[in-house]
């Protein structure tokens, strides 16, 4: 494992009370592993990315459980797990500072606004260069020069004296791989890469993250709406609802055998090539607010399973999993079910899914 | 790969092509403002305006004063204008020894250059302390603007007394540059209790009617441009404090400003490049309108006998003494009255230009882009 973040818990204050954004999520990506986090808007990846990074604006935001574990090189070169990992969300905002960047790098997805309007892009990788490796301003620009090459910028010697606003979309969102990359970080986290680009572009992103994984080792944690992107870049997948993990498998199988109806819901709402349809399906009903979380499991109100079960409305087997489902007994919410493992590698939160209730917790 | 990218550049200048600007040369942000700037008449005209009335106050001494620019007396070359020019700025009046014996006091250079001697004269040979016999004369070829009660060149007093208001300018919102933005910057960049504090303080400070205030202080104080210039400045930065916080409010937010956090950058490192820059245009266009208040106070303390001390010269000061013998002679009145006008009217001018010049959706003509 290169990090692993563990019972992750983030909370806003709001004037209306308490949002859990993110609720209990455990997680883990290996070197030279893409790991994609999935989900509808507001379900939670990009808060759960922000809170590896520390990131989060507190108040009102604020991490109140888990575990952000990086585990160092050396322990892995030494031939075992022998030494100790650094707990991000632990250690002090110095250490972190020299984490962030340096190990742990982080993408955004407008990538506009997220370079300084009033820098040029060099300097801005250069900044990067200089926190953390300490080189002269003459080796950093020449680095800088080197990095824009690695990403595919022609003639970088020219554009590294370009400002934002004079690059394409494309182009940007390369400059932000580039000041990514500049400290050769062991993991780097892309919130949505591709999002704010146009198709031929993205595929180029894409194209490169991948290469550059190739070419560096480094583990990816991609954060991303767009499953398209995932079965094109995602060796693992972590499907998010409502701030909660629902399943998590390599993505082959979760594309070929989803398990929770959530993921079912997500691939069956997708275009199909090969297949014509007149309306694309959907997943009635909206992410609920994370204010109010409905009782039982958080996806049960737009649960295919427990509304075909409902309407049936016989059957002793169809009242026993409502109760399960919804716990419309308990006055309390919660009672979410946890993300257990059906089989090897494949975690699933649903009671009905095969397998559940025989299933070990994941780790 | 590199096929992919060969499109992409032709794109990329393309698009920059459509805004109008060439993409050949690299276009900074303070370029942009400048060239939007220079498309405001207004504008280019009050920043002309500033331009000669801090020439004028860096070079008085050379345009109007009692001590020739360039003679040679006693078999030697002297330029004591020049050296009493220089003199005037710190540090130069410590390198540059005063030209003897022209800067003896109550030394007559006019009586003692004979002839023959060569000597060039600013255009106005009088000092602004220097007395003549005639008081209250009207304007003539040697007193251009006539001469005051006392017969002191009324030019030559206006010319070093643009000194006095370019100094105020500069130095009081100066310091209220530093104090506003420093305040302005801690409250928006930490917010929370910091910003709770430095915002009640700001409300305080402006609860004071602040004429009222520096007059109370001046009248502690010893009534001297430097407690004039410190009053100011300790008075008038709350407007730029309340700026600065506000585009902080708004600057933190943004992507680039979490970019730079997420790789590593320390609350320094973001507060002073990052947001800074990002903030410089708009709190700039408030020290520009914050230079007129300032000018327009120092005049107002001087006329009221708070602020520079005759017989040294201030606008401020010359429109009390013409005020006072405005039926004998009421030409005096006319040149501090516009020369204050003029010198509030241009820092406004520059304010207003700046204002649309960072403002994206003003166009030249003023008008508001929907």
């Amino acid at each position: 494992m290169l990090l692993e973040v563990q019972n992750l818990t983030t909370e806003f204050v709001t004037d209306d009370g308490v949002a859990t954004a993110v609720d209990g999520v455990s997680w883990g990506v290996r070197r030279g592993e893409i790991l994609a986090i999935v989900g509808e808007s507001g379900c939670g990846k990009s808060v759960t990315a922000m809170s590896v990074m520390r990131l989060i604006p507190t108040p009102p935001g604020r991490i109140v459980g888990g575990r952000v574990l990086l585990h160092s090189e050396a322990g892995v070169a030494a031939g075992g797990e022998n030494m100790a990992p650094i707990d991000l969300l632990s250690i002090p905002d110095r250490e972190m500072r020299r984490v962030r960047g340096a190990r742990v790098a982080m993408i955004f997805q407008e990538p506009m606004s997220a370079l300084n309007p009033v820098m040029t892009v060099g300097a801005q990788i250069v900044e990067a260069i200089r926190l953390h490796r300490g080189l002269n301003r003459r080796d950093a620009y020449a680095s800088a020069v080197d990095l824009l090459q690695r990403v595919g910028i022609p003639a970088p010697e020219k554009r590294v004296h370009d400002y934002p606003h004079q690059l394409s979309g494309g182009m940007r969102q390369r400059v932000m791989i580039a000041m990514g990359l500049s400290c050769n970080p062991e993991l780097l986290i892309a919130d949505e890469p591709t999002t704010a680009l146009d198709v031929t572009v993205q595929a180029q992103i894409i194209e490169l993250l991948l290469e550059l994984r190739d070419q560096t080792g480094m583990g990816v944690v991609l954060i991303t709406h767009d499953l398209g992107v995932v079965a094109e870049m995602a060796d693992r997948v972590c499907v998010m609802y409502a701030g909660r993990i629902v399943e998590s498998a390599d993505t082959q199988q979760i594309f070929s055998s989803p398990l929770h109806p959530y993921t079912q819901g997500l691939l069956h709402s997708l275009p199909r090539i090969d297949r014509s349809m007149d309306r694309l399906n959907v997943i009635p009903g909206q992410v609920p607010d994370p204010l109010h979380f409905p009782p039982g499991c958080r996806f049960h109100p737009r649960c295919d399973l427990t509304r075909r079960l409902a309407a049936d409305g016989g059957g002793d087997r169809s009242t026993e999993v409502l109760e399960r489902c919804i716990r419309r007994t308990e006055t309390k919410p919660g009672g979410d079910p946890p993300l257990r493992d059906v089989s090897t590698d494949h975690g699933v939160a649903c009671w009905e899914a095969p397998g559940y209730e025989s299933g070990g917790a994941t780790q | 790969m590199v096929d992919n990218s060969a499109t992409t550049v032709s794109c990329a200048t393309t698009v920059s092509c459509t805004t109008a600007i060439p993409c050949t040369t690299t276009i900074s942000y303070k370029r942009r403002v400048w060239r939007r700037f220079r498309t405001h008449r207004r504008g280019m005209f009050g920043l002309a305006m500033i331009v000669v009335l801090v020439g004028v106050a860096m070079t008085a001494p050379l345009i109007a004063g009692n001590v020739p620019i360039l003679c040679h007396y006693q078999g030697a070359w002297q330029a004591p204008g020049v050296v009493d020019c220089l003199r005037r700025f710190p540090i130069l009046d410590r390198v540059i020894p005063p030209s003897y014996p022209f800067s003896k006091a109550g030394f007559d250079a006019k009586e003692a250059l004979s002839e023959d001697d060569f000597s060039l004269w600013p255009p106005v040979a009088y000092g602004p302390s220097e007395t003549t016999r005639v008081s209250l004369a009207g304007p003539s070829k040697r007193h251009w603007l006539g001469t005051d009660e006392v017969g002191r060149d009324v030019f030559s007093r206006m010319v070093h007394g643009t000194v006095v208001s370019v100094q105020v300018g500069i130095v009081s919102m100066g310091i209220a540059g530093v104090l506003g933005i420093f305040f302005g910057a801690i409250a928006g960049y930490f917010g929370r209790w910091v910003d709770a504090v430095v915002s009640r303080v700001i409300e305080i400070v402006i609860c004071f009617p602040d004429f009222f205030l520096i007059l109370t202080v001046m009248v502690w104080l010893e009534p001297n441009i430097t407690n004039v210039m410190v009053v100011i400045g300790l008075t008038r930065w709350t407007g730029i404090a309340r700026y600065t916080r506000g585009e902080f409010l708004r600057l933190k937010e943004m992507d680039f400003v979490v970019a730079a956090r997420a790789n590593g950058a320390g609350a320094a490192r973001i507060v002073l490049r990052h947001l800074l820059p990002n903030a410089l245009a708009p709190i700039l266009v408030t020290i520009s309108f914050g230079v007129a208040q300032a000018i327009l106070i120092e005049a107002g303390l001087s006329w009221l006998g708070f602020g520079v001390q005759p017989p040294a010269p201030s606008w401020g000061n010359l429109l009390r003494s013409a005020y006072d013998h405005y039926r004998d002679a009421p030409h005096l009145v006319y040149p501090p009255c516009i020369a204050i006008f003029l010198a509030v009217l241009a820092h406004n001018l520059v304010g207003d230009s700046l204002r649309d010049a960072i403002d994206p959706r003003v166009h030249a003509t003023g008008k508001v882009k929907v």
